[in-house]
């Protein structure tokens, strides 16, 4: 599509971005002592229509599947399905995928109805190996993913291979399409993905050659940096990370590395950030990512309170694992 | 040979009107597009909006009024110099041409400011501004023609 042909739908974005949560909202519902108030918050919002249809305030998993998916849907429509898109929603078909391959038994109703293709589509073709009809990335993937399943009975392996496959097809989709600032955030997505494997395996005291597997190539930082690393203190980590384009997170301090939930915190920060400078294109496909990125952030960020709520989470925690809005 | 002059003419009212009017068509069809996406999330919206989307069409105007000036002066003429021709032709050329370019970028500034009527709509008038800085080089290069039709002898 011509950026011209954009007009409608950014306008439309512009318009829903309104709705979306900022984080005086967001607060407001951390402070709710009880999963009922923290829902009966969120009725007020956008999510009045998804919540209005809940038989079981535990069932909010449900309702804000289905706002999102309602987003996606909607998303891909004014885009008469972009290329560029479709590598962010791919990520959904991705974990389908792994949970078929790690069950041969899956049926259609435990997968997630979010991504490009239907979950009964996905179990029909994956039950009749026609993987031609996927991308050739991902079809390749699939077949290496399955033979080393069944050769070794390793679960982790089907997770690397396909968690790589996702990075690169997002990767040369997006390095040829319209928009620098989607390559950009790609890239970053990678690098930060890179980093998060890095301190964790470094938390669990796994070795480098470990880390080394799941590594995924096309990042700006590269293996041989986070092999440099790998046996040093966290100081010294935090120092380059200084040095990096994602000085960001070390501003932080040690905790980064030392605390996944702050870790994992960052990075979305990180990852939102970098997207909202899709707020200030006025016509294009940006946008509508932005938008899109943001009610994915924002639903993961309702999914931590009512959860928190749900398990009696003190208040205090919750507001630690907070992301930050894209509104 | 003397039909020339005249055809020249009748070539500069085409041009001015054309040009003109084909940058107001795109300029009016993006901000409709965008008017239309902020209204259909929010129909109240609808009164602000129409102010916004219809700017970009007076370029089409400012061609129309002096394609009609120039015919006016050239009606029951039946013949002109080739000179008085290209005058005519000439004469067209700023407002069919400012007209043409600003139509275009005044729509893509009116769909920006379509983003300030959906999340501040208490500012929208901002984003009117912004399009009426487009429109000066349009009133500019209209009054430009006017004064050169009217001064072809």
């Amino acid at each position: 599509m011509r950026e011209r042909n954009y007009t409608y739908a950014v306008a439309r974005i512009r318009s829903l971005e309104t709705k979306l949560l900022d984080n005086a909202q967001m607060e407001r519902l951390a402070n709710a002592t009880t999963l009922s108030e923290a829902l009966a918050y969120l009725g007020e919002t956008e999510y009045g229509a998804v919540l209005a249809n809940l038989k079981n305030p535990h069932q909010f998993e449900d309702a804000l599947n289905q706002e999102l998916n309602r987003v996606i849907r909607l998303v891909m429509s004014l885009s008469e399905d972009a290329p560029e898109l479709r590598a962010f929603i791919y990520r959904y078909d991705i974990e389908n995928i792994k949970k078929i391959l790690k069950s041969e038994s899956s049926t259609a109703d435990r997968l997630s109805n979010l991504g490009q293709w239907s979950p009964s589509w996905l179990v029909e073709t994956m039950a009749a190996e026609r993987y031609a009809e996927f991308p050739s990335e991902l079809a390749e993937a699939i077949i290496v993913a399955r033979r080393l399943y069944k050769e070794n009975g390793d679960v982790q392996e089907i997770d690397r291979i396909l968690d790589q496959a996702y990075f690169e097809i997002g990767y040369h989709l997006l390095k040829n399409g319209i928009s620098e600032l989607f390559f950009k955030w790609w890239i970053a997505m990678i690098d930060l993905t890179n980093l998060r494997t890095f301190v964790r395996m470094r938390l669990i005291g796994l070795a480098f050659a470990e880390y080394q597997r799941f590594f995924i190539n096309y990042g700006k930082l590269t293996l041989d940096q986070f092999q440099e690393l790998w046996d040093q203190p966290d100081e010294k980590v935090l120092s380059w990370l200084g040095t990096t384009p994602y000085d960001n997170l070390a501003s932080n301090g040690a905790e980064v590395l030392s605390s996944l939930t702050v870790l994992e915190r960052e990075y979305d920060n990180y990852l939102t950030r970098m997207i909202a400078d899709a707020k200030y294109i006025s016509l294009g496909v940006e946008p509508l990512a932005g938008y899109l990125i943001a009610k994915e952030i924002e639903c993961k960020t309702l999914r931590i309170i009512l959860v928190g709520k749900v398990n009696n989470v003190s208040i205090i925690k919750l507001k630690e694992r907070l992301r930050r809005a894209y509104a | 040979m003397e039909q020339w002059g005249i055809n020249l003419a009748y070539a500069g009212i085409a041009v001015t009107v054309l040009f003109a009017g084909y940058g107001s068509a795109l300029g009016v069809g993006l901000s409709g597009q965008a008017a239309a996406g902020v209204v259909t999330e929010d129909p109240g919206k609808f009164g602000k909006s129409v102010i916004l989307a219809a700017l970009p069409g007076t370029q089409g105007i400012y061609g129309f009024v002096i394609g009609m000036l120039m015919y006016m002066k050239i009606a029951g003429v039946d013949q002109l110099t080739v000179a008085q021709g290209l005058q005519y032709l000439i004469a067209g050329l700023p407002v069919g041409i400012v007209g043409w370019l600003s139509g275009i970028w005044q729509g893509r500034v009116v769909v920006a400011g379509m983003g300030i009527l959906a999340k501040r709509p208490e500012e929208s008038t901002k984003g009117i501004i912004y399009a009426g800085m487009v429109e000066t080089y349009a009133i500019l290069a209209f009054v430009i023609s006017f004064f050169l039709v009217n001064n072809i002898r």
